[in-house]
């Protein structure tokens, strides 16, 4: 098990040498410096589109054992296939913190990322970090759900946009509220979605979208819905499968 | 295999009208027409119209009225150290070739005639006071059209109009005088409306927006005086480089066909391309390489360098190729055609008067305007006279979570009185008879049942405020004067099919009753607003 670990930690940068349409000078990067911790800044569980280079930066911080950032320490970014990092090996500046621009693949899915760096003495600390890729449904989900639903389920407001969150005797469900909204088969989100919150006996205070949007917005918003859900929405599989 | 990041673009093949799933061709088109694009190079679409530019670059004509041939200089040189946002692109120009532009823009500029009141006639006391002149510059909502820089290096503030961080450095005094007293006197098709300011405000907004300088801005700009060699070269360069494809100029004509059309780009065969060396040999890669950094494609290229995010790249990428041979050629009724664009412009002395409030640079009239404000074209079947007549004298906001932006526009009563006939007259729906329902007079049991479904069936309250202590809705405008606001006709459609009369509006269609549709309506109608409202009005 060691021995296929280290192969493959042997292997990958000469993977990522090999796959990489960057030039070679930046994977000839040494560390000068050895962090004890890695931790997320910004950047994390963005969304964009398939194919698209996320908006923000994903930014990570290397620290020691006083919390203090530590300057010139590798980080290495790895991404399940399609998904690239410009650049994908970084050494992190003053503040201790490496900066990459992610490119998302061409799948939509939640991308497992993971930024890589090594303590003094060579051990791997690693952190585990996901980014959303919306597909033509999801995006599609996403610029409804901006246009209709934001404003009462999104409790955040901006110039913009002022939520309608606070001011509603029963609170909604944030889209990415996975804790509840997973519980719901993707009927009952339809149904709720078409006929409003009477529909499932919940509040009256959310109005039917059926006359509104035709079926195929319907179910973009609930695959967004799903795809953004936070723990992950996993789908219930056949019953065979489960044995 | 076209890349995932620009799979928008095969649905741009069909569809020429923005659609919900591809925010990014939309975004694209959107830029094509905004950031002149079009100006210079041709886009024939396949339903055989052509894109119009929707930016308004400032006429040239009278430039010297307006600024300096420093700051012209120092504009041409880098146009984004005035301001961050502007969207003149940079055509690397040498000192030699800004200097001989720069000589030849001012001489060749004519006087505007007009307004020539003198700069200091109209100071007084209060015009120097900065307070004074920021909180007008406020009460005027300046900045829904124009931004300014804050000192966190933030643009805050519209993008209509252009931004004013630096505006003290680029306009003379006089000149900016004479604009805020009329700005058509300068530009008779500019989006900025006549605000009818008065002598000590147009001092006061002048002085404030006067204090918007960077003295550093034009520190070293030193030029001689202008030679007429220099001045024939900057009319050479003023017409090799296009100048006029978006700016009108004295003595240069607009030029036809001056870059390469861009109909059928998505389909130029990649044998016709030049690739520059070492970047991947694709269509999609050359046009953003072309779009990001047209001047690294050799020596002697026109195109400027614009300042386009890396979004905006792959925006722009998107919507150009989504203008293929196939998109030509397939059969028309297979294809969403783009909506023709309106040139509709109201009219009679009453049209006249909406023009010179340009009340166009922000409502969309008849498929003409902006989309900053309501569409207004069925505004008569909407609203109550009074209402409006108030409206437009004093405008207020109706909803609590939008910040106000209509201005005052210090209009007289018998100007108030005729723009209210026209638009009550003009802007009606066939489909809404205003008589088809009375304002008043329900019985109260219908009312009481408007009430209750309001608050229980339809739960309206989650987005309106009807009773303005209980109710915390902060969507939909506030209802608490509904009744004299709109009229019964226009509450009952909207009612019951709010979608057929403002498309993208966010109210879901309930599809309600015709019963409960009227003792809605009922309940609503009796909506009449406090009686210290009423008295201010």
């Amino acid at each position: 098990m060691n021995r296929t670990l280290a192969t493959g930690l042997f292997l990958f940068p000469l993977i990522a040498i090999g796959c990489s349409h960057k030039r070679p000078s930046t994977t000839l990067l040494h560390p000068t410096a050895y962090g004890s911790a890695l931790i997320e800044s910004s950047g994390g569980k963005q969304e964009g589109a398939v194919g698209t280079t996320l908006s923000q930066p994903l930014v990570v911080q290397v620290n020691d054992e006083q919390d203090a950032g530590v300057a010139g320490a590798l980080v290495e970014f790895q991404g399940p296939y399609g998904a690239s990092f410009d650049p994908s090996i970084v050494l992190t500046d003053s503040s201790g913190q490496a900066t990459t621009n992610v490119t998302m693949g061409g799948i939509a899915a939640r991308y497992p990322i993971k930024a890589i760096t090594k303590s003094k003495a060579q051990k791997e600390i690693a952190l585990d970090i996901t980014e959303i890729a919306l597909g033509y449904q999801e995006e599609m989900g996403y610029q409804l759900g901006e246009r209709y639903c934001a404003r009462c389920h999104n409790p955040e407001s901006s110039a913009e946009r002022v939520s309608n969150y606070d001011n509603l005797e029963v609170k909604p469900h944030t889209f990415s509220d996975g804790a509840t909204l997973n519980k719901m088969s993707d009927a009952e989100l339809t149904s709720i979605i078409d006929h409003g919150g009477v529909a499932l006996n919940k509040s009256a205070l959310m109005p039917p979208y059926g006359y509104t949007l035709n079926n195929a917005e319907t179910q973009a918003l609930v695959a967004y819905i799903r795809l953004i859900s936070e723990p992950p929405y996993q789908a219930p599989g056949m019953a065979y499968a489960q044995k | 295999m076209l890349p995932a990041r620009y799979m928008e673009s095969s649905c741009g093949q069909c569809h020429h009208t923005p659609l919900t799933g591809t925010p990014q061709l939309n975004r694209g088109r959107e830029l094509l027409a905004r950031n002149g694009c079009v100006r210079c190079h041709t886009l024939r679409l396949p339903d055989g119209s052509t894109m119009t530019a929707t930016d308004d670059p400032p006429s040239l004509l009278h430039v010297a009225d307006k600024t300096t041939r420093e700051w012209i200089y120092a504009w041409l040189k880098d146009p984004q150290s005035y301001s961050v946002s502007a969207t003149m692109p940079n055509f690397n120009l040498s000192d030699a070739d800004a200097r001989d532009i720069s000589a030849f823009l001012i001489s060749s500029s004519t006087p505007a005639e007009g307004d020539t009141v003198p700069v200091a006639a109209a100071s007084s006391q209060a015009s120097t006071d900065p307070v004074a002149g920021q909180s007008l510059y406020g009460e005027s909502f300046c900045a829904s059209c124009h931004a300014i820089q804050n000192a966190a290096g933030n643009v805050v503030g519209g993008d209509i109009g252009p931004e004013l961080t630096h505006i003290g450095n680029k306009v003379k005094p006089e000149w900016m005088q004479a604009w805020l007293r009329n700005p058509r006197i300068y530009d008779p098709t500019t989006l900025m409306p006549h605000y009818r300011f008065t002598a000590q405000q147009v001092a006061l907004l002048s002085n404030f927006l006067a204090s918007k300088s960077d003295s550093s801005l034009l520190a070293n700009v030193h030029l001689s005086t202008a030679t007429p060699v220099e001045i024939a070269h900057g009319k050479v360069l003023v017409t090799e480089y296009g100048c006029a494809s978006c700016h009108a100029i004295n003595g240069v004509k607009k030029p036809d066909n001056f870059a390469p059309e861009l109909s059928r780009i998505g389909s130029k065969p990649i044998a016709q391309l030049v690739f520059i060396s070492g970047m991947p040999h694709t269509l999609p890669d050359y046009i953003s390489g072309k779009v990001r950094q047209p001047r690294a494609f050799g020596a002697g290229l026109k195109m400027p360098q614009y300042t386009f995010t890396p979004a905006q790249v792959d925006a722009i990428t998107t919507a150009l190729l989504s203008y293929t041979d196939q998109s030509h050629n397939l059969p028309r009724k297979l294809t969403v055609a783009s909506t023709p664009t309106s040139s509709y412009r109201p009219a009679g002395s009453a049209g006249r008067l909406m023009e010179e409030l340009a009340c166009q640079s922000c409502h969309r009239i008849n498929g003409r305007g902006g989309d900053m404000a309501p569409d207004l074209s069925m505004e008569g079947s909407s609203v109550q006279r009074a209402w409006l007549n108030s409206f437009l004298k004093n405008p207020n906001t109706l909803r609590p979570s939008l910040i106000r932006r209509m201005p005052r526009f210090n209009l007289t009563d018998a100007e108030a009185s005729e723009l209210t006939d026209y638009m009550m007259t003009a802007y009606q729906s066939p489909a809404i008879d205003r008589e088809s329902m009375p304002s008043g007079g329900y019985p109260a049991s219908l009312i009481e049942q408007g009430r209750q479904l309001f608050y229980s069936k339809y739960a309206c309250q989650s987005c309106h405020i009807v009773d303005s202590k209980a109710d915390k809705g902060y969507i939909g405008p506030t209802l608490t004067q509904v009744g004299s606001r709109l009229n019964a006709a226009w509450i009952y459609a909207w009612l019951m099919n709010p979608q057929t009369l403002r498309p993208d509006t966010a109210q879901p269609n309930f599809n309600m009753s015709e019963e409960d549709a009227r003792a809605l309506t009922a309940f609503l109608m009796t909506q009449k607003g406090t009686a210290r409202q009423e008295a201010k009005r």
